[in-house]
This record gives C-alpha cells, sequence and structure tokens, in this order.
C-alpha cells in the first residue's frame, strides 16, 4: 500500500513540473540584456530568447518611425523612475555608462540635444561660427552657478576640456572623448592625444570669464552637437582638487544640472532630486528621478509600479501584447546594426574572391530574418548606417532586404566553386550570444545559397573579441556577426577611424598579419594605417583615396555627398555586410510626458530629464 | 518481614504491525481481532514477545530470570521500567504492581486499549518518577549505554538532578542533620555543598568511590571513551545506584565484560545490594551467574515461563527439560564431563509460534500431548513450579481422557 | 589545541600563496584581454579608440609593461599590505574599498541565509525524526526534497512574482533597506533548508536508536530532556560539518541570486570582472573567497573539536586514546 501511494505521488509530481515547465516562454523574464540595448555592460547585445512561435510575425502595428506619444493623462507623481545601462562612475569625463546619466540631468553643457538630433542653447547664451563653420565662439550666461552655491563661468569650461582631452590628467582611465569624433574635429585635438604637442595648440581658446573659441581642423556645420556630447560637461574644479578620486560620491558630488544625486547604492540605484541651483529650475518638471540598474525583469517591476518606463525583453513582449499595458507601449527604431565581418585568415578566399562575399550577403532574406526569425523586432539594414542619421540612405540600392538565391548561385559558380564544391568548410565565429535562432538561421541561409559549408565556433565574448582581430595563420577563414552602434548622428560618425574600411580586411597575407598586430594589443592607429597600405584590391584603395577626401572637406554639406559615395563603394565591396537595425519596445506609463526613448545611442537617448514631466 | 515489591501478574506483550488510517481513528492495532476471538489468532504478523509471565519479589531479594535470546525476558522487565506500554504498536496486558502501585493500568477488554493511551499520558508523569529513582536499571553493553560525548560525572548525576523533588527532601534532611550537630555557623560552612549541583555531585563522587573506581575527583570529569570497559560498568552502576532505587534491574551486566571483571562487578552489585537492601532482577543467558547471586529463579523460554522456583531447589532439581538442558550445557570449573551437552535446534519464531508447549520442537521427551495445548502450572514443592506435562501427573490423563472422548 | 590551530593556520597561508600563483597564471593564459573588450565594446558605441597615446598611459599605470613575473611579485608585495590598486572598470575606485564596500553585503546575505536554515531547518529536523514514518514526517522530507531541488534563482523569479506583484508586500527592484533583504535571503535559504532538515532528520533518527537514549529513559528523563540533552547534542555535531562548507560555498555562490535581485555584492563584481577580464579585481576576488572558504573550514573544524571530545583528542593526540 505504501507502495503504490509512493509511485503515485512521484507521478503526480513528475506530471506538475512537466505542466509547468511547457507554457515558461510567455513571460519568461529574461532580464533586459537581449534584443534591446546592452542593458548590461559589457556585452554588446545580439539575440534575444528563441521565440516559440517561429512562424507568426507577432507584432502587426510596428511604426518605422518612432511613436509620438499619446497624450498623457492626469494624474503621476513627478518622478521618473527607469533603468539605464549603469552608472557605475559619475564622472562625466571617465567612460561608462554613467556618462549618459551625467548628460541626461546631473551636468548640463553649452547646448543641450533635443530628440530629432539638433540642438538648442543651454548654458551658453549664444553660439556663433564663422562662415566656413571652423572657428565657433560660446558666451556663456551669467547666472550660472554650481549647486553648491558657487558661481560657473567659462574658467571651470576651460579647466573640464583640459582635464579630458590632455592624456596626463586621466592617465590610467578611459576619457569619455573617445566615444565622440571630436577629436578629429577640433585643431590639433589628436596630435595632443598623440602626446605630439601641448593644451596650448589646441582650438580651445579662453577669451574671457565667460566666452570660450573652438577652432578647428576641419569645417564642421554641426559642431552644436558636438558640444551638446557627454565629454563636453563641466566639472568642478574645487572639488575635483579637493577630493580626487572620491569627487563623485553622493556627498562631495557638486554639479550644475537639473538635478543632483541625493543617494545611489552603486550599480543599484541612483536617486537624483531636483537642483535649486539650476539656472533654469523654474522649468524643470519632476522633482526626482530614480535611477536603477541591473538585468532585473523590468515588465515585473513596471507591473508593480516600481518604476514607469519599462524596457521590455522579447521573451515578454507577447505577455505585454496580451495584457492591459498593450497600449502603453512605444517601439523605437536603434541604429544598433548587426553585420557581418571577415575573418582575417591566411589565403582566405573570401579576400581573393569578391563574389563569394556578394554571394553570401545575396542569400540572406533579411526580411524572413527580421519579421520572422526575431519577430519584428529587427529592420532589415540596407546600409551600414543608420537611415535615421542621414536622409540619403534610403537612396541608397545596392543591397536588397530579399535574398536573391539565383543570383548568388552564379556568382558562386562564377568565382569557380560551383555549390560551395572545391571551397571547403568556411568557419563562423559567434561570441557572447551564443547559437540561437538568429545564427542558426543565418548560417541555413547561406549554407542553402551558396552552398558553403559552415563551421560554427561559438565563444565567450572576450575571447571572441580577440580572435575576431586576431590573424590565423592556420587555414581558418570565413565570418563572424557582430553589433555596432553609431556615437555620433551624422554620416560621418559613420566613417570615423576607418569604420567599415574595407582595407582593413581585404589585404593579402603579409597585411593581414599586420593588421591583426595592430588590432589586438599594438599601436592601434599607426600601424594601422601601415598595414592598409599593403592593400592591392582597387575598390579598396578607391574607397581609401575618397575617404580622405571627406576627411578634408570636414563635417559639411559637401562632405555629405562623398560620404554618400563612400556608402555605396564600401557597400559594393560587401566587406561587412549589414544584416539588421534593433528595434526595441517600452512601456511608458499614461501619466508621463515627453519621453522620447529611442536608445539609439545605447540607452542613452537623446532626451533630457529636463524636458519629461511626470503629472 | 518479608514485603512485596513487585508483583507481576500474567503479563502478556506483544508487538505488532501498525495499520494506517486516513480519518478518525489511526494506527488500528492488528491484534484487536484478539478480544472478538479469544485465543484463535490466526494471523502470523504479531510477536508474541511475553506470554503469561507473573512474579513476585519481595525486598532485599534477588531474582534471576535465564533464558536465551530472544526468550522475552528484556522485554519483561522494560515493562516494568516503563519502557514498553500499550501503543500504537504494542499491547500490554497483565497486572504490574510495584509497592502497591499499578504500573500497568490495564484493562481487561482489549477494546479499551485504545483509552489507555490517555490514561498513560497522566501516567507518565508519575512514571517518571518512579523510574530512574525507585526502579533503576543497568544495561547490557556499557560502551554503548553512555553518551560518549558527555562527562561521566554529569551522568551519574542526571537521576539525582532529574528528580528533584526528591533531591530537595534530601538537601532539607541534610540541612536538618547540620543544624542539629553544629548549629547555624556549620549551616552556614557547608552552604555551597547545599546546592543541589554541588550536593548531588558529592553524592556522585561517592559513589564512584564505592563502585571501586579510583581517584573519583579527577575521573568525575572524565569521558566514556577514557575508561576500559570494566571501569564503564561500573559507572554505570554507580548511575543506577544513586538514588538509592528500592528495585535494581541488571540486564545481562556481565555478558559484555571478561570473566575476571565479571566476578567484580558482580561483588560490586552483591554489595551493594547489602548495604541498601537493595532488590535485584538479574536478567542472564549465563546460570553460573545467576547460581551465584540469586535467591530465586525463572526459567523462560519463548516469551513463556518453563520453570521457577528457589535457586537452591532448582540447582539441585530441575524438573523441566529445558532447565536440564540449561544446567547441562553450563561450564563449571572442576567438571569432569569430556564434553558440554548443547541443546538440538534452534529457539522458534516468535511470530509463529507453535500450539501446545513451545519447547516441544526440541524436547527430548516429548509427547504428542505437548504439540497440541500448553502445558499447566505444576507445583512440584511450594516456591517451585513447573510447566510441563512430565510433571503434570495426573492432569495428562484427565487431558488424555477429555480428548478422547 | 592551539598548536593545531596555528598549524591550520600555516596551511592557510601556503594555500593563498598557491591559489594567487594558479590565478594569475591562469589569468595570463586565458584569451582575450581587458583593453581589447573595451575596444570592441566602444566601436560598437562609436567608431572611437583610444589613441595610442593614451593606451600606452593605461598600460603604465596598470604595470602592463612589466614582465609577468615582475607583475605577480608586485602584485603578491601588495597584496600583504592589503593594497590591491584601481580596478579595470572602475577606474576611480581602490579594490580594496570595492570589496570593503561589496563582502559585508554578500557575507550578510549568506550568513543570514544559513541563519535562517538552521532557525527553520533544525525544528523541522526534529519533528521529523520525532514523528518518524507519521504524517509529518513524510511532509517535512517532502519540502525539504522541494526546497534541496528547487534552484534559487527559479526561487528567486517565483518570490519576486508572488510577493513583489501579487501581493505586494515587497518592493520588486531597489536596495539597501531591510525589505530588500527579505526575497534573496529565501531564495538563497531554501538549498540550505532541504539540507539541514534532511541532515538533522538523519543524524537525530540515528541518535535516538543508540543505547544511551534507552539509559537516559530510564533514568527518569521526560521527553525535552532526553531529545535536547542528550540526543540533539550528538546529532547537531555532525551537522557543523556540512553548515561550514555550505556556509562557504554559498558566499561565494550567491552570484545568480545578487544578478536577480541586483545587489551590490562581492559575487556580481566578481562575475562581470571574470566576463570583462578585469584582472586586478579577480585576483583579489579569487584571494578572498580562497581565505574564506578555507577559513571557514578552520573555523568548523575548531568548533567540531570544542563540541565532540573524541575529535578534541584525536585532533591533539596521535591517535587518541
Amino acid at each position: 500500500m505504501k507502495k503504490i501511494l509512493a509511485i503515485v505521488l512521484a507521478l503526480v509530481l513528475v506530471l506538475s513540473l512537466a505542466a509547468c515547465g511547457g507554457s515558461g516562454d510567455t513571460g519568461t523574464p529574461g532580464g533586459g540584456n537581449t534584443g534591446d540595448t546592452g542593458d548590461t555592460g559589457g556585452n554588446t547585445p545580439n539575440t534575444p530568447n528563441t521565440p516559440n512561435t517561429p512562424n507568426t510575425p507577432s507584432t502587426p502595428d510596428t511604426p518605422d518611425t518612432p511613436d509620438t506619444p499619446a497624450e498623457p493623462v492626469a494624474g503621476g507623481d513627478k518622478t521618473l523612475k527607469l533603468y539605464i545601462a549603469g552608472f557605475q562612475i559619475l564622472d562625466p569625463q571617465i567612460w561608462s555608462w554613467g556618462t549618459h546619466a551625467c548628460r541626461m540631468g546631473i551636468f548640463e553643457g553649452l547646448t543641450m540635444m533635443n530628440t530629432d538630433f539638433t540642438t538648442r542653447l543651454a548654458q551658453a547664451e549664444s553660439l556663433e561660427h564663422n562662415d566656413d563653420y571652423t572657428v565657433w565662439t560660446a558666451k556663456l550666461r551669467h547666472d550660472l552657478k554650481w549647486s553648491d552655491g558657487s558661481a560657473l563661468d567659462a574658467n571651470d569650461y576651460f579647466y573640464s576640456f583640459r582635464r579630458i582631452m590632455d592624456p596626463q590628467y586621466l592617465a590610467g582611465k578611459t576619457p569619455s572623448i573617445v566615444n565622440s569624433d571630436v577629436a578629429n574635429i577640433i585643431l590639433n585635438l589628436s596630435a595632443l592625444q598623440q602626446g605630439e604637442c601641448s593644451f596650448e595648440d589646441v582650438g580651445v581658446k579662453l577669451i574671457d570669464d565667460y566666452t570660450l573659441e573652438f577652432t578647428l581642423a576641419n569645417p564642421c556645420d554641426r559642431f552644436d552637437y558636438r558640444l551638446a556630447e557627454s565629454w563636453a560637461l563641466p566639472v568642478p574644479q574645487t572639488v575635483i582638487e579637493q577630493y580626487g578620486d572620491d569627487w563623485t560620491t553622493v556627498e562631495n558630488i557638486v554639479c550644475n544640472g537639473p538635478f543632483k544625486p541625493a543617494s545611489r547604492e552603486e550599480n543599484v540605484h541612483l536617486g537624483l532630486v531636483k537642483n535649486p541651483e539650476y539656472w533654469d529650475a523654474d522649468n524643470v518638471k519632476l522633482e526626482s528621478v530614480d535611477i536603477y540598474a541591473g538585468s532585473q525583469d523590468q515588465y515585473l517591476a513596471y507591473q508593480a509600479g516600481d518604476i514607469n518606463v519599462a524596457t521590455i525583453a522579447t521573451g515578454n513582449l507577447e505577455a505585454v501584447l496580451n495584457s492591459e499595458y498593450k497600449d502603453q507601449l512605444q517601439y523605437y527604431d536603434t541604429s544598433i546594426l548587426t553585420y557581418i565581418g571577415m575573418i582575417m585568415g591566411k589565403d582566405s578566399p573570401l579576400v581573393e574572391h569578391p563574389e563569394i562575399r556578394e554571394a553570401i550577403s545575396l542569400s540572406i532574406d533579411r526580411e524572413v530574418l527580421c519579421e520572422q526569425v526575431m519577430m519584428g523586432m529587427r529592420t532589415p539594414a540596407t546600409t551600414l548606417l543608420f537611415p535615421g542619421f542621414a536622409s540619403w540612405a534610403k537612396d541608397i540600392d545596392v543591397i536588397d532586404t530579399k535574398a536573391n538565391v539565383t543570383r548568388a548561385r552564379e556568382l558562386m559558380a562564377q568565382a569557380g566553386f560551383p555549390d560551395g564544391k572545391g571551397l571547403g568548410k568556411m568557419t563562423f565565429f559567434i561570441g557572447g550570444g551564443g547559437t540561437d535562432a538568429f545564427t542558426l538561421a543565418l548560417a541555413q541561409m547561406i549554407t542553402e545559397g551558396t552552398g558553403i559549408e559552415i563551421d560554427m565556433v561559438n565563444m565567450e565574448y572576450a575571447a571572441f573579441t580577440t580572435e575576431r582581430d586576431t590573424y590565423h595563420s592556420d587555414g581558418t577563414w570565413g565570418i563572424w556577426t557582430d553589433s555596432w552602434n553609431c556615437g555620433v548622428p551624422f554620416p560621418s560618425g559613420a566613417f570615423v577611424n576607418y569604420q567599415f574600411d574595407p582595407r582593413e580586411r581585404v589585404l593579402p597575407n603579409e597585411g593581414l598579419e599586420k593588421m591583426g598586430t595592430a588590432l589586438t594589443g599594438g599601436r592601434a592607429n599607426a600601424d594601422k594605417l601601415a598595414a592598409m597600405a599593403f592593400c592591392t584590391d582597387e575598390a579598396a584603395l578607391a574607397y581609401g583615396e575618397k575617404l580622405e577626401q571627406a576627411y578634408a572637406l570636414g563635417a559639411t554639406p559637401e562632405a555629405e555627398a562623398l560620404y554618400k559615395e563612400l556608402e555605396e563603394m564600401r557597400l559594393e565591396t560587401y566587406v561587412s555586410i549589414p544584416l539588421c537595425f534593433a528595434r526595441t519596445a517600452k512601456l511608458v506609463a499614461p501619466t508621463i510626458a515627453n519621453f522620447n526613448g529611442n536608445p539609439t545611442l545605447l540607452d542613452a537617448a537623446p532626451f533630457n530629464f529636463k524636458d519629461t514631466s511626470n503629472g | 518481614m518479608a514485603e512485596t515489591i513487585l508483583e507481576v501478574n500474567d503479563l502478556h506483550t506483544w508487538f505488532g504491525k501498525k495499520k494506517y488510517r486516513f480519518g478518525k481513528r489511526k494506527g488500528e492495532f492488528k491484534v484487536y481481532r484478539f478480544g472478538k476471538e479469544k485465543g484463535q489468532y490466526k494471523g502470523g504478523k504479531v510477536i508474541r514477545a511475553v506470554e503469561g509471565l507473573s512474579y513476585t519479589l519481595n525486598r532485599g531479594e534477588a531474582l534471576a530470570i535465564v533464558g536465551e535470546s530472544g526468550s522475552g525476558k528484556s522485554v519483561g522487565v522494560s515493562t516494568v521500567m516503563g519502557l514498553t506500554h500499550s501503543g500504537p504498536t504494542t499491547r500490554v496486558t497483565g497486572r504490574v504492581t510495584f509497592k502497591g502501585q499499578d504500573l500497568l493500568n490495564t484493562v481487561s477488554d482489549p477494546k479499551e486499549a485504545g483509552l489507555f493511551k490517555k490514561h498513560a499520558a497522566i501516567r507518565e508523569k508519575e512514571f517518571r518518577a518512579i523510574r530512574g529513582d525507585q526502579i533503576s536499571m543497568i544495561f547490557q553493553d556499557p560502551m554503548s549505554s553512555l553518551n560518549p560525548t558527555m562527562k561521566i560525572g554529569r551522568q551519574i548525576v542526571e537521576p539525582l538532578l532529574w528528580h528533584k523533588g526528591k533531591l530537595r527532601q534530601e538537601i532539607q534532611d541534610e540541612k536538618k542533620r547540620l543544624l542539629n550537630e553544629g548549629g547555624k555557623e556549620a549551616l552556614k560552612a557547608h552552604r555551597k555543598d547545599l546546592r543541589m549541583r554541588n550536593f548531588a555531585r558529592a553524592r556522585g563522587l561517592k559513589l564512584l568511590e564505592e563502585v571501586g573506581i579510583p581517584s573519583p575527583e579527577t575521573r568525575f570529569n572524565n569521558y566514556p571513551f577514557e575508561f576500559s570497559g570494566g571501569m564503564r560498568q561500573r559507572v554505570m552502576i554507580a548511575m543506577a545506584l544513586i538514588g538509592d532505587p528500592d528495585l535494581l534491574i541488571a540486564d545481562e551486566p556481565t555478558t559484555a565484560l571478561d570473566v575476571t571483571v565479571q566476578a567484580q562487578i558482580l561483588s560490586i552489585i552483591q554489595k551493594m545490594r547489602k548495604r541498601k537492601n537493595t532488590s535485584i532482577i538479574l536478567i542472564t543467558h549465563d546460570l553460573a551467574v545467576a547460581s551465584s547471586f540469586c535467591d530465586r529463579v525463572i526459567v523462560m523460554y519463548a516469551g513463556r515461563v518453563m520453570e521457577e522456583g528457589s535457586m537452591a531447589d532448582f540447582i539441585r532439581c530441575p524438573a523441566h527439560p529445558y532447565s536440564q538442558g540449561l544446567l547441562n550445557s553450563t561450564p563449571i570449573l572442576g567438571d569432569e564431563r569430556a564434553r558440554l551437552e548443547a541443546i538440538q535446534g534452534q529457539p522458534p519464531d516468535p511470530r509463529n509460534l507453535p500450539s501446545g508447549c513451545p519447547f516441544s520442537a526440541r524436547c527430548t521427551k516429548c509427547m504428542e500431548l505437548c504439540t497440541r495445548e500448553a502445558p499447566p502450572k505444576t507445583q512440584l514443592t511450594p516456591g517451585h513450579n513447573v510447566y510441563c506435562w512430565l510433571c503434570a501427573g495426573e492432569k495428562v490423563q484427565e487431558k488424555e481422557a477429555d480428548i478422547n472422548g | 589545541m592551539f598548536k593545531y590551530f596555528l598549524k591550520r593556520l600555516g596551511y592557510i597561508v601556503l594555500a593563498v600563496f598557491i591559489i594567487s600563483a594558479l590565478t594569475f597564471g591562469l589569468l595570463q593564459l586565458a584569451p582575450g584581454n581587458y583593453l581589447d573588450t573595451q575596444r570592441i565594446l566602444q566601436q560598437s558605441y562609436s567608431s572611437a579608440t583610444m589613441s595610442d597615446q593614451m593606451r600606452a598611459e593605461w598600460e603604465k599605470f596598470y604595470g602592463m609593461d612589466k614582465p609577468a613575473l615582475q607583475r605577480y611579485a608586485d602584485f603578491l608585495i601588495n597584496a600583504v599590505q592589503l593594497k590591491f590598486g584601481p580596478s579595470y572598470q572602475y577606474s576611480n575606485q581602490r579594490i580594496e574599498d570595492i570589496i570593503a564596500r561589496t563582502l559585508p553585503i554578500s557575507a550578510r546575505l549568506a550568513f543570514s541565509a544559513i541563519l535562517v536554515a538552521l532557525v527553520i531547518g533544525i525544528p523541522l529536523g526534529i519533528i521529523a525524526a520525532i514523528r518518524q514514518n507519521k504524517i509529518l514526517d513524510r511532509v517535512v522530507v517532502l519540502i525539504s526534497m522541494i526546497g534541496s531541488s528547487v534552484p534559487a534563482y527559479v526561487m528567486a523569479i517565483a518570490c519576486t512574482y508572488f510577493l513583489g506583484l501579487k501581493l505586494k508586500w515587497l518592493p520588486t527592484i531597489g536596495w539597501g533597506e531591510p525589505k530588500h533583504y527579505i526575497m534573496p535571503i529565501i531564495a538563497l535559504s531554501l538549498g540550505p533548508i532541504g539540507t539541514v532538515t534532511k541532515y538533522t532528520r538523519g543524524t537525530l533518527v540515528e541518535t535516538l536508536n543508540q543505547e544511551y537514549i534507552r539509559v537516559a529513559r530510564a533514568k527518569g528523563g521526560d521527553f525535552i530532556r532526553v531529545t535536547f540533552k542528550h540526543a540533539l547534542r550528538n546529532s547537531l555535531i555532525p551537522l557543523i560539518t556540512v553548515v561550514g562548507p555550505m556556509l562557504a560555498s554559498l558566499t561565494v555562490g550567491t552570484v545568480f541570486v545578487e544578478n536577480m535581485y541586483a545587489i551590490p555584492g562581492l559575487g556580481q563584481y566578481y562575475a562581470s570582472a571574470a566576463v570583462n577580464r578585469d584582472y586586478p579585481l579577480v585576483m583579489a576576488t579569487t584571494l578572498i573567497f580562497a581565505i574564506m572558504v578555507m577559513g571557514m573550514n578552520l573555523l568548523v573544524d575548531m568548533v567540531h573539536a570544542f563540541l565532540d571530545p573524541r575529535v578534541r583528542v584525536s585532533l591533539t593526540t596521535k591517535g587518541g586514546k
């Protein structure tokens, strides 16, 4: 009798476990690190959870442009509670996710970003430039104060610029200026960073207590935007000199933005309160901002009311669409690009035969990949540059969103490898995200379209970062996928520092070897150029020449035309193949107005806490 | 004056299996059916450990209960200790009286056995007052009978400390004595000694000395593994006798010890018995030990009494074939026999006792009647009874007449 | 006894030394390095990279230009003084500050979880042992099995869902106040509760079958005295040998729970440091954890010797009595 009871009990347990396990995917709170934007610092976002309904495109009305949010309803407690990627260091000049928090509300620069990437004046009273956009002059307001009541003037800005530009001040730390392309814009700035000159030679001058003058190396018509980036935020000299590295603790920190930090739990929570010394405090509608970090399930927290803006992971999307919060969803197209790059391998067939590269690109059906495999959380990419950053991107007609297998096969035959015969196995490096639906679908499409056999190699992310840029002399050749985000919302931003330069990969063996050393641990920039000199490919060389011309023109409308040509040229080499842009879904509480969650810049949306209101 | 300390009447102890029942009544006992069908139990799952054990013990007397392993001798006395009582898996019937107090409180109708639990609960507290204090027990294996992580001193005084009422009484007596002898100053001087723990400790030390453990002060704080086997048994004796019990039950105290130590232990027990006039029940399978020590003897087999009587009568003239067999198989120094005569066979399975005399399977003088009916009690001489058809005399003829018609 | 303690301490020091050398060596061998990771990360964010000068400064700052052996030696010298330098990721904080801030949090969590496990598990185990094979025993054993089988992070999610969302008793996010400790401790303590209950029950049942328990009853002991004074003490002693390593592994193994609840504890920092190849932080944390585990074991052995005289004897004399 006892035995029978025991068996029955065991069966019941097993059955109940099985029942619970089956319906897991809807509402698997998987943390926010998938598909949406790099919430956990350290992993570039790749691909989300395996969807459980592969054939039904599940998000029916997903607009291409960011939603204009609906009219806010009454109510709201004047706080904004949300997650951002992190706030490890609150020094705006040291690179960490904290620089975004600084820019969004703790510190304020000369200008301020608007959601459409235009700018408006912030701490500057006026900003003027000369006719050819090479000299810009900023005049500060006279009523500026730090949060401890002391006056703020151009001396503070000058000190801050020197601190971030001159490598000796932040030695051992990564200055956030690397995230902007301003090193190529301001006169002699890159030379200073290379240690070839001193700060006096740089094009930043203090004219008087309220005036600053910037001299640029090349004309730049959107320098006002650069001044709104986080590197240009001022930092308090007296506090830094007094406290050193500890100046950013809650007790010590002094800032000049609409909010100031009131409480902080490292890596957990940052509480901001309204800064009464802020010059425009009357127009700040929020009373406080609660910022959280971490990979917890934001949907759960949103339902509980602990946050009022949530990023929804793909795994939760269906659950949200079936819930009462459906109307609070807002979709945003981000500029996070997933692309295919080339492995640097000895005698790589991809280097010798551009047809194979083109065939690979043609064999991928981007629409299927985005709508069905990724459930609509991706949009097909036909350019490496995000269309939102350049109006002409949509006109470029090199890459198609649908596959063309016939043509791919033709090309393979043309190259001398009909249906992939004679090629051997192609290696496919995957790092960080793991082998999931996206990469599997990709590999399958390539194999079906070109006939090439694929050998997938999955690695831990840090190992991947080394492997993808190392020269492999053991016969490994092939492709890898990774993500990239443009830090500057202008076309020039997509060409800075030889990004996606075909001369980086289409090189003879010697050049590849040098490039490998240059990229992984050597003196990157100088050696990189030396390695690129080995390039013999005509298309790549033509690209290089044009690139130099574009650089010379700086950031001007003339340069725009050149950038369009450059984009076409590099797409046609098929060295870097764009696949798709990521799309995020956010839940925004109906009482909130003027929230723009466009995480174009990795969750540091071009919006500011000052503009948002909640009741 | 022979005062009766312990009286056991028709004690039966059965162990069965518990039957689960979810709902109102839990743990129905399988032997429950006994009540309805007297004596005709069919199932085989009940262990009838003790069947019809009766004896009387007077103050100062030493009784030996002799038998093989599994003869029910230990179980019999565990009932006296209260370690076995009726419950979901056990049925105890009969009557056990200690110094006039009923220890079992049983009822003859097994239907009311369910009620017994409630009764037992009330009585458990009273029983605890008796157990350890007025009745104490020495166990067989001194190695495992002592808590290995506790100092023996503490274990020895525990019976005193756990019977606080009696301890307080003794302390009061001591106080009075001191007052009489030395007045208030003596009381003050010995104030520390009159505290419970110290008083108990002093008593413990005294007892250690009495059982013959050298340097008791140091040994008091030792752990059991620091003693040899014989020493441990002495500690057990000290533990049992610290409360001046009226009855000491010794369950095979010397079985685990070697012969020389055996003698020492026995002499200690004898000494204590003489000093305080303690009654003793000695359980053993060694007749030699029993004979040297005890006044009376009970022979048990398969839970039943086979023979009982005074030691002298028993040794001189054992009536039951089993007793004869036992005596013949006891090695005695100086005996000229070349071989020991063992009794053939094994004790029966207590779950499947045959009808009739339990010894019938191994008895050399077995008769057909023996396998059918249990033999009655036959008195050979006053105080010497035997349960055997061979000695039953005319009763045999009566029975045969009954059977044959 | 004291000599034994010193001897063990000596072993710990030696072991820590060896561990530091091993970790250092293994880290050098591991593919990937911090600057490469950051380079790719930054490229993902923009197109920029550090200038060569900046990179050189960075390497000099962290002593990367010196040969490995010298770096190791420098590390050891500094480590003895408890100075681990700045971490790569959190370049404005010193590692000893990070550890000083986060270790107490992880340790507090682990200790609380063990405490809860003991407070709940031991009585449950006692109940189960006393009512052995009855319904209560079966229920308790079932609960303990579920406890040891359900992984901590599953429990964490379930807790957040029910207690945080449905019942609204506890906040779903945040940290700092005592109420934020409740759910992580529940999630962490579930496994230990199962283990402690099962263990207590097992040893208690075994002890209760011992002869000396019968003797204690024969001396007139009541239920409480017999169970707690005699049986429990002996059966809890083996429990200590289980609790010690459990405590050590729990301190290290809080990573999942810390991740789920965004708790700024050492486990989380350790995990992200390993992924990002933040060498100084990894080295320091590994050493700290190693010391904790070994220290915990030593403490357990000491307590064990204190409680059980037989162990005491076998440790101090050669082979005991």
